[in-house]
């Protein structure tokens, strides 16, 4: 297949299309803003269909490891431990975005038991803390500049 | 449905009401602004003279970010406009859908601008003065106390159970949506070990927003909107306010937080113990729930296939703005509440 030009080039393509023809010739206020709208989702696909593989991938590392290391401090058989044993019977398949989306909500669970079974005043919690820092990171990453169209 | 349908119905509607044969409804107008309801201006001429009115209607199914209940927000409406006290538009009419072809409620329309839009034309000075007034309407609310909601309304057994509600419904939330979120796993926990003092209960608007308050005429503010009202705590409504100045600026508690609290705990009596930037910005996370659940739903209903609306796909990006303010927020609470401990501290 070909890769050029990329995916999030041919969007921004369409997105200045959109913006810097369509966009002047529209007046009636709920097109305009369902426009708006849909320039911004554009923007979105954007950044996700250049990120949002790796993303996935790299968060799920994150999370197995750290969870795989505090587990041993925890109380066992509690949440945690499942969502690790779940996570641990299901490799990588392949980088299809289904495949990789469906073992996203496996290390995304073991994030959550994380973040409830970790107490706020142990050693470690500082690190669980940034896990859910760096997915936030990529998710503002995504949305990018992100007000209410059509609520001022 | 097309406004000419609509206005036929109208009409219709209006004869069985009273308002005789001799009717007309013209100048039908959609209002913008609302992402849950559908909202239509409309004038009435009959031998009496001409009004205007606001018809609010439910949405067809495949096209509702939200589900809310008409019949239970009419009965609401009815009372507290023959209580004669609250500051809103006078309801005057609710249909099952019978007549109108989908559940309604009309109210009086008010000839001023909304809050919001209004804000961003005016000085800073007189964003603090509105400010100011808003305490006060949001006070007077809450000053009606919990006895004039309707019966059908549930009343919470205490004040614990109204919060752990709210924690529930996060936690539903999260765990039958389209993906896992963990956000909401952790702000549902930081909640609940966060609980603030606990404020009497009375009737709250739950969706008090300055998108959701229109200044009349004489420059009254007029609370509309009230689909989301129910028996709380108070701090659930200034919390909100907050929560949503963060989308849609000015944020009029931040203009002056500690200012803004006193004028409303003159108002209402409530103590600074219970009515602080503080609580309110842990309402401010909490509050969440109600609406933000219903845009939630929204987005997994069109993540499979059940709605189609773009506004769906554009609040997608809701949700990280939302998932930053939560962390801001508790960061900046655990940061005066460590500050406040140091300060103790240093006293003993």
């Amino acid at each position: 297949m070909m890769t050029q030009p990329s995916a999030d080039r041919l969007l921004e393509v369409v997105r200045k299309e959109l913006s810097d023809n369509l966009f002047p010739a529209i007046t009636d206020p709920q097109a305009t803003a369902n426009l708006q709208m849909v320039l911004h989702v554009l923007g979105t696909i954007g950044v996700r269909v250049r990120n949002e593989i790796a993303w996935m991938c790299e968060e799920v590392a994150a999370a197995e490891e750290l969870g795989a290391s505090i587990a041993t401090e925890l109380p066992p058989a509690g949440p945690l431990t499942t969502a690790l044993e779940r996570l641990s019977l299901a490799p990588l398949v392949s980088l299809h975005l289904d495949d990789v989306a469906a073992r996203y909500a496996l290390g995304t669970e073991v994030l959550s038991c994380l973040l409830e079974q970790v107490p706020a005043d142990h050693p470690r919690r500082g690190e669980v803390e940034r896990l859910l820092d760096d997915r936030l990171a990529h998710e503002v990453a995504v949305m990018g500049e992100f007000a209410l169209v059509g609520r001022s | 449905m097309d406004l000419d349908t609509t206005r036929r119905r109208l009409e219709e509607f209006l004869r069985l009401h009273g308002a005789g044969e001799e009717i007309a409804v013209s100048d039908l107008e959609p209002l913008m602004g609302g992402y849950s309801l559908v909202t239509t201006r409309f004038t009435v001429t009959t031998e009496a003279g001409v009004r205007t009115y606001v018809l609010r209607t439910d949405p067809p199914t495949d096209a509702a970010l939200t589900h809310t209940d008409r019949h239970l927000e009419g009965e609401l409406l009815r009372a507290l406009t023959e209580s004669g006290k609250a500051p809103m538009p006078a309801m005057h009419w609710t249909d099952d859908g019978t007549v109108l072809g989908s559940p309604s409620i009309i109210v009086d329309y008010v000839d001023g601008p909304q809050l919001l839009g209004h804000l961003a034309k005016v000085s800073d000075a007189e964003q603090a003065r509105l400010a100011l007034q808003l305490a006060d309407a949001i006070a007077t609310v809450h000053n009606l106390g919990e006895e004039v909601a309707p019966p059908a309304f549930v009343r919470p057994t205490s004040w614990d159970a109204y919060i752990d509600g709210f924690i529930t419904e996060w936690r539903d939330l999260e765990s039958s949506h389209v993906e896992r979120e963990p956000f909401i796993r952790w702000v549902a926990s930081w909640l609940d070990s966060h609980r603030p003092p606990p404020a009497p209960l009375t009737l709250v608007h739950g969706e008090f927003q300055t998108g959701n308050v229109m200044l009349s005429a004489s420059g009254d503010m007029q609370i509309i909107d009230w689909e989301y009202a129910h028996v709380g705590d108070p701090r659930i409504d200034l919390g909100w306010l907050q929560q949503c100045a963060a989308f849609t600026p000015p944020d009029l508690i931040g203009i002056d937080p500690t200012g803004f609290c006193e004028r409303y705990c003159r108002a209402t009596g409530l103590t600074a113990e219970l009515v602080n930037p503080l609580t309110i910005a842990y309402f401010s996370i909490l509050s969440g729930a109600k609406a933000f659940g219903g845009l939630l739903r929204g987005i997994a209903e069109m993540a499979n296939g059940r709605n189609h609306l773009v506004t769906s796909a554009y609040l997608v990006s809701a949700l990280p703005y939302t998932h930053r303010l939560w962390r801001q927020a508790t960061q900046s609470i655990e940061g005066a509440m460590l500050a406040l401990q140091a300060d103790m501290e240093a006293v003993r």
